[in-house]
């Protein structure tokens, strides 16, 4: 038995044996093309939006409206929210899901003689239809509204993330990188919900010591970990990953239980695999016949998702048979009940040894509900219906929750980790993607130069202009920090869409800083790329990117000598339109 | 929404349920026409350049087992180190790591170095023997009679264990509490027994200082460095006053100690410098190859080795002085056999021997 932790409180909920804290993560990397009609890469918002946000929605408001009691932890990251809240993108979503509407009436036509696919095509008109209600009455379009509203009421507890889900440990090279995706990130969270984060979302989980120094600076309270960062963590973790541990800092680490993640993750023996669930690769938009679909896939004939998809995983065989969603809903049920039993049975195991009630991290990404498991929203329904209603074993909780129930946690410092492949840096440096961190550093240690060399406040249309023009150049930073793009590189997908987008910020960088530093602005440009890469609005640059003396040598980021110093040739051109004259007469 | 793909990690091994995203799809944006656009063309296009014409290193740790570097060395700089060097002086451009230890004072000393030969410009991995390590790096001109002249050198970077730590005491925190000092012991252990008593919580319990937080947790602890244990901001040895040959020490170690880490730095307790005027060093590195069957996974001290996709393997690492065992072990695809291969290296202590007149026979 552990020894008694001094000064333990009483904890508030003493009827349970343990907690459980469901963490849902959303994210997606900033896509936004106004400069287009349409813009492939932009469906994936759309399509979460459609199959996961609305859904997850909609189980919250509904389990509130029954008054069941449930405490979920969220991270809606700033390109996620920026997205949301895009009038633009809101107006191409509305296009997009009445157009999904126009093809599921379709289908009902083409279906009618096929009683196994028609009602399928009802659900999806069912599906489609309310998520356009949903949306434009039920939400007014702003989704984000919704999710804070679900905060305040107590059902939520939304942390911060990183500005543009940037992969801390290797752009810990430059911790003024570090340190600006970190602010940028928890000042876009309080002018988005209107006050400070308790905790943040590491992405994927990246973590090395001393990070948590650059939290505990900003505010931040807890922060998420994989099993073997806390696991390994010096000195041992008393209560392995069922208890929080303090870093040296103060700030809290909790790490994720592989039990109920592998229940969930896992592709043999996870739930999402069952074969009356639904086969994510079986669409109508690469299947049915291409006159037919056109209207609904890529304008130029490039077949994608559509979202309607008629057959059940089945089992490893080609042959795929109908879906039947009042089988896939059961078994939903059942993997929700079974979840529960489990987390039950772990509970009381952990209770008997343990003298403090475990608490049991489950973090998952946000889209894995609905999106990859169209299932997902109706597990997570009953499996809260499962907690709330029939036994008092489990609370649902969140770190928050169980930190003002004990506050007093061992000291211990995690080891270097991530979620990633193999737990640590290796997806975000392979072959495919690690040529990115040359210049990111480059690009990392000018800005913090240049925030430093122009912090001057800005008076008169000179500095003005000038701060504009560093203030996108953190913006341009910030996005292609994103580790989106080497995640990308390194699954294969979209890789040259990501290629370029990297490509595209990082230019915009340093052309914007070529023309900082010759004093020499094109103001046309700089206003269009303004337009363009729309996020972080009232960023600061010199706040965020300059160094901060606060932090130890270690933390603290340092004016590049080299950029001090001498003026950067141009290592960039832009192949585009060539200024007007009244552009070049507007000399900074 | 092809980005996503699932990739959790589970403890117990499982790999990824990795899902073959979506098709990929062809460049529709080139051939699109985009909304009018006077100023801001979508064939917007920017070529990166391949060196920034700046100097600097960078290491990162990517897993207990390796480390990446990434560098970028102006052609500038390596000209006037090339004139410093001296004309007609060959010398080849290199990146020598350095694996720094605590040495018996508490100082850091180098245990282990390597040198590779590199570009101007340029990322690679290194492999590692041992997990826990703290290294630092160095590119600069490698001379043939073996002098090193550093151009830049990388902040110190600590990989992570693989494994769990040995240290099992317990130290409780409550960042609420009263005081400054927001750790403080309950449980005697011998390792925080040089932890001042005098300041206590009201439990009684010893409270720890940031101090004495800083020397429980630094591997490189000294009175007068106390945060090694976290990279520094890098230290560029600033183009124009580039090290000197037979430069003073790098000091990472506190002023009042001996041992000193630098280009004069010893390991292996042998001198590479007697005293003469001839410099003269031997660097050693092991190559380990071999093949299994294709999809079969390879171990080897507790590490997974990357296999090839058709069953082929090789490792390069430095070889220090002493025995290196190496038992590496095949696991089929199925996971239903298994076979291990057991050997070992051994490189003798190095002696340095000086002889006169240039006679190579002793």
């Amino acid at each position: 038995m552990v020894k008694n932790a001094p000064q333990s409180k009483e904890p508030r909920s003493s009827a349970n044996k343990g907690f459980l804290c469901l963490f849902l993560h959303a994210h997606l990397p900033y896509v936004r093309h106004p400069e287009h009609e349409s813009f492939l890469e932009e469906n994936w918002l759309f399509e979460a939006i459609t199959e996961t946000y609305l859904p997850l929605l909609g189980v919250f408001q509904r389990l509130r409206d029954e008054a069941f009691s449930f405490r979920f932890t969220m991270s809606l990251t700033p390109p996620l929210v920026t997205m949301l809240r895009d009038p633009l993108l809101q107006e191409r979503y509305l296009r997009h899901i009445s157009r999904l509407l126009d093809l599921s009436e379709k289908e009902l036509e083409r279906t009618a003689s096929q009683p196994q696919f028609h009602r399928l095509a009802q659900m999806y008109h069912q599906i489609f239809s309310d998520a356009k209600r949903a949306f434009d009455k039920d939400y007014d379009r702003d989704l984000v509204a919704a999710f804070h509203l679900l905060q305040d009421a107590g059902y939520l507890e939304i942390v911060a993330s990183c500005a543009t889900h940037g992969y801390l440990p290797v752009l810990g090279t430059n911790p003024t990188s570090v340190r600006a995706q970190i602010k940028v990130g928890i000042d876009h969270y309080r002018s988005t919900f209107g006050r400070d984060p308790a905790g943040f979302w590491l992405p994927e989980c990246g973590y090395y010591p001393g990070l948590d120094e650059v939290l505990g600076r900003e505010g931040i309270r807890y922060f998420i970990l994989d099993s073997h960062g806390l696991l390994n963590a010096d000195p041992v973790p008393r209560y392995s990953v069922y208890a929080p541990v303090y870093c040296p800092s103060g700030v809290a680490a909790f790490g994720r239980d592989w039990e109920s993640s592998k229940q969930v993750w896992s592709s043999k023996e996870g739930y999402p695999g069952d074969p009356e669930y639904r086969e994510y690769y079986r669409d109508i938009g690469h299947e049915l016949d291409l006159d037919y679909i056109r209207p609904y896939i890529h304008p130029q004939g490039i077949r994608i998702n559509t979202g309607l998809k008629y057959w059940r995983i089945t089992g490893a065989t080609e042959n795929k048979e109908p879906y039947r969603p009042e089988n896939a809903r059961q078994r939903a049920s059942i993997h929700a009940g079974n979840f529960v039993h489990n987390r039950k049975k772990q509970v009381e195991h952990l209770a008997s040894q343990m003298d403090r009630k475990p608490v049991i991290v489950a973090p998952y990404d946000a889209e894995l509900f609905g999106h990859w498991w169209f299932e997902g929203p109706q597990w997570l329904e009953f499996l809260v219906r499962e907690i709330g209603a029939e036994q008092q074993t489990i609370t649902l909780a969140t770190p928050s929750d169980y930190l003002r129930d004990y506050p007093v946690n061992q000291m211990a410092l995690p080891s270097a980790s991530s979620w990633g492949d193999r737990g640590y840096s290796g997806y975000w440096l392979d072959p495919s993607n690690d040529w990115l961190y040359r210049h990111l550093h480059i690009a990392g240690a000018r800005m913090a130069s240049m925030a430093t060399r122009f912090s001057r406040p800005a008076r008169g249309r000179k500095t003005q202009l000038t701060r504009r023009a560093l203030n996108q150049a953190g913006r341009e930073l910030l996005l292609a920090q994103s580790s989106d793009w080497p995640f990308i590189m390194k699954s294969g997908t979209m890789v040259p869409y990501a290629t370029k987008r990297f490509k595209q910020h990082i230019g915009r960088f340093m052309r914007l800083g070529d023309e900082i530093e010759k004093g020499i602005i094109d103001e046309t440009w700089l206003e269009e790329v303004e337009k363009r890469d729309l996020i972080f609005a009232d960023l600061d640059c010199v706040s965020c990117f300059a160094p901060d003396d606060r932090l130890s040598s270690r933390a603290r980021g340092v004016r590049h000598p080299e950029y001090a110093r001498r003026r950067i040739t141009t290592s960039t051109r832009a192949v585009s339109r060539p200024p007007g004259r009244e552009a070049l007469k507007n000399r900074s | 929404m092809s980005r996503r793909i699932s990739r959790v990690n589970t403890a117990a091994g499982e790999g990824v349920p990795v899902s073959a995203v979506a098709r990929r799809h062809p460049h529709h944006w080139d051939e699109e026409e985009p909304l009018s656009d006077a100023i801001l063309s979508s064939r917007e296009e920017f070529h990166l350049a391949r060196s920034h014409e700046l100097t600097f290193l960078a290491l990162v740790a990517r897993d207990p087992f390796s480390l990446h570097a990434f560098w970028d060395i102006s052609a500038r700089d390596l000209r006037r180190l090339a004139k410093r060097a001296g004309k007609g002086e060959k010398s080849s451009l290199v990146l020598r790591v350095y694996e720094l230890t605590a040495g018996e004072s508490g100082a850091a000393s180098v245990r282990h170095t390597f040198d590779t030969e590199v570009e101007s410009v340029g990322n690679r991995n290194y492999n590692l023997w041992r997990d826990g390590g703290t290294y630092f790096g160095e590119v600069g001109l490698r001379s043939q009679n073996g002098s090193f002249l550093p151009l830049a050198r990388s902040p110190t970077v600590s990989t992570p264990r693989s494994g769990k730590s040995d240290r099992t005491e317990i130290i409780w925190m409550d960042p609420n509490g009263p005081g400054r000092a927001k750790a403080f012991a309950v449980v005697a252990s011998p390792a925080l027994a040089h932890v001042d008593g005098s300041n206590r919580h009201p439990t009684g319990a010893a409270l720890l200082s940031e101090e004495a937080i800083r020397a429980y947790y630094s591997r490189l602890y000294s009175p007068g460095n106390p945060e090694l244990l976290f990279s520094h901001e890098s230290r560029n040895v600033a183009p124009g006053t580039f090290a000197e040959w037979n430069s003073p020490p790098l000091s990472i170690s506190g002023p009042d100690t001996q041992e000193h880490v630098g280009t004069s730095a010893q390991w292996g307790g042998a001198s590479e410098r007697l005293s003469g005027d001839l410099r003269f060093r031997l660097q050693t590195e092991l190559i380990v190859h071999g093949r299994t069957d294709p999809g079969s996974r390879v171990w080897w001290g507790g590490r997974e080795v990357p296999v090839n996709e058709d069953g082929s393997f090789r490792l390069e690492l430095p070889l220090p002085e002493g025995t290196v065992p190496l038992e590496l072990t095949a696991v089929s695809r199925d996971e239903k056999q298994s076979r291990t291969i057991s050997t070992q290296v051994t490189r003798a202590p190095t002696d340095y021997l000086a002889h006169r007149g240039g006679s190579g026979n002793g």
